[in-house]
């Protein structure tokens, strides 16, 4: 309450200050700024939008050519799978404060759930993800010699993710979900206010997350965690073999996680912990001072 | 007139000590520079040394060259910035980081420690560590692999050197002025990265004078320039995409959640 009340008191000073002016020059200089903020604002939600894709791309892009594998280019399930976590670092890194860098419709639903966002925003995303999903893998395709694209150890093209010929579909449903679970769970710790000051080394966090759910489930999966990212490779390899569990397992995750998350852990800053943060900062200078 | 002495003999101290002070500064920078990339070459060409008698494996190369970079910057990163890279600080250029005559000295800085730092390690390895069975054309030359013609070569270098230039416009980024502890960390693994995806295609160079340290002193000159145009073109161009279509205007305050509360109500307002 605190904390809004010299919010509020802002809000009525601006408003006493438009009242004081002119008719003529009032009706002027709020058309005028309507307009321009309008503008901006359109203008910053393509931006947005647009980032969002590129960054999708550039996540299929380097992810996808970090994957190749063949007799003259060597690989191993390790080497990729930490591959794609610095990946998505640099994707973060780029457009994180850009766009937040989604690159996921998965986490596209959880920002939803968590209201970040609003539904034609999402709606976008979604498409712009799609979009750049597609073009990233189909750059891949341009600059990559057709042997690096297929090969004896992928030979319906790189970067496809399909189930281990051990896992029956259920069982690759369930482990798709659950480390989309536990993505979610970090996004949310991310995004939850107790965290709105810790945002330094958010890429690297979420890097390593990543390499961490790649490296545990890639054999298994794919570890894809993202329908986008296993759509664009199937879209132009033609290769759909049990597609459906790479948007069925991700997106029930994050739906499920995100609402769990937000009822359950999700706490606002109180007054009292900013307090204890100021306590704390206290003592460390009477510590020095000693 | 003697009190009119005073006063000049009082000033004139002051205006030495300024203009000392300035061209120390400079003179760190451009040193600075120097330093940072001899340290990256020599570190990073050093990891990628390969003979029967010293194993190592693209992996692990890749990895060292991220972790080369992550220690350059860690100690010349509040120096000079280490940018390491004539790509960089063409972008740096055009992005109004800094202006075209400290880049054109931190270029200078840049091919001068690269070949420094590659000196350094022909000096204290074997020669057949240098150029052996496994690098015939010398250790860390950055070459074409068979199989990849030189548009797709110069293509493959534009490309991730244009996600480089990206993850450095965002660090300029006004939004990210307060987010600058780990960015060692996040370029040294964004370089490990970029390796790793390209490494085995073209050598993943991503800068122009990493790659003239090892020619210059193999005497290995093929494709070169692919090194130079891939890099430099796509410093140029992605910076300007970044300064005008994503650039912010201003620092988020974090010490409180009201940044965020603001960006969710701007959002539902929309």
């Amino acid at each position: 309450m605190p904390v809004q009340q010299p919010q509020s008191a802002e809000i009525g000073h601006q408003m006493k200050m438009s009242s004081e002016e002119p008719p003529s020059g009032k009706q002027t200089c709020r058309s005028q700024s309507n307009c321009w903020l309008l503008q901006r604002r359109q203008l910053d939600s393509i931006t947005t939008v647009l980032a969002e894709m590129i960054a999708t791309a550039m996540l299929m892009f380097l992810g996808c050519m970090g994957s190749v594998e063949n007799s003259v280019f060597t690989n191993s399930d390790f080497q990729s799978a930490l591959n794609f976590g610095f990946v998505v670092l640099i994707c973060i890194q780029c457009f994180g404060c850009v766009c937040g860098a989604h690159l996921n419709p998965a986490v596209t639903l959880a920002t939803y759930v968590y209201n970040m966002i609003s539904l034609p925003m999402a709606l976008a995303y979604f498409v712009a993800q799609m979009v750049g999903a597609f073009i990233g893998y189909g750059l891949l395709k341009a600059v990559l010699p057709e042997s690096a694209i297929y090969s004896a150890e992928n030979p319906n093209g790189v970067c496809l993710t399909s189930l281990n010929s051990t896992l029956t579909p259920w069982q690759g449903l369930a482990v798709e979900f659950l480390i989309t679970c536990v993505l979610i769970s970090v996004c949310c710790g991310v995004w939850d206010p107790r965290n709105a000051t810790k945002q330094d080394s958010l890429p690297v966090r979420f890097g390593l997350a990543i390499a961490c759910l790649s490296l545990t489930a890639g054999q298994l999966t794919g570890a894809s965690m993202n329908p986008v990212r296993s759509f664009a490779p199937a879209i132009w390899n033609g290769f759909w073999d049990d597609h459906w569990i790479y948007w069925v397992g991700p997106m029930a995750a994050a739906l499920i996680t995100s609402v769990i998350y937000k009822h359950a852990f999700r706490r606002e800053l109180e007054e009292s912990e900013v307090d204890e943060t100021t306590m704390s900062t206290k003592r460390t200078s009477e510590a020095e001072l000693a | 007139m003697s009190q009119q002495k005073q006063k000049s003999q009082e000033s004139n101290p002051n205006a030495r000590w300024r203009l000392e002070g300035h061209q120390r500064s400079a003179i760190a920078c451009f040193f600075g520079e120097l330093a940072a990339t001899a340290v990256f070459v020599f570190i990073a060409c050093m990891g990628c040394v390969e003979t029967p008698l010293f194993q190592n494996s693209h992996f692990r190369s890749g990895l060292t060259f991220g972790l080369a970079i992550l220690i350059a910057i860690q100690c010349f990163g509040s120096v000079s910035g280490a940018h390491l890279n004539p790509a960089i600080t063409l972008a740096a250029w055009l992005y109004g980081a800094i202006g075209w005559i400290r880049a054109i000295a931190y270029f200078v800085a840049q091919a001068a420690g690269a070949l420094i730092g590659y000196g350094l390690l022909v000096a204290v390895l074997p020669g057949n560590s240098i150029k052996g069975v496994d690098n015939p054309s010398g250790v860390c030359v950055t070459i074409l692999a068979p199989g990849i013609s030189v548009l797709q070569g110069v293509f493959i270098e534009f490309l991730i050197t244009c996600c480089l230039v990206m993850v450095a416009c965002s660090v300029w980024d006004p939004r990210n002025a307060k987010l600058q502890d780990s960015v060692p960390v996040r370029f040294g693994l964004t370089v490990s990265c970029l390796i790793l995806t390209a490494g085995l295609f073209t050598g993943a160079s991503m800068n122009p004078t990493r790659s003239l340290g090892p020619a210059v002193w193999n005497d290995s000159w093929a494709h070169h320039w692919i090194y130079w145009v891939g890099p430099l073109v796509a410093g140029a161009v992605t910076s300007l995409i970044y300064r005008m279509a994503f650039k912010g205007d201003e620092e988020i305050d974090l010490r409180t959640s009201d940044a965020k509360i603001r960006m969710i109500g701007e959002v539902i307002v929309q």
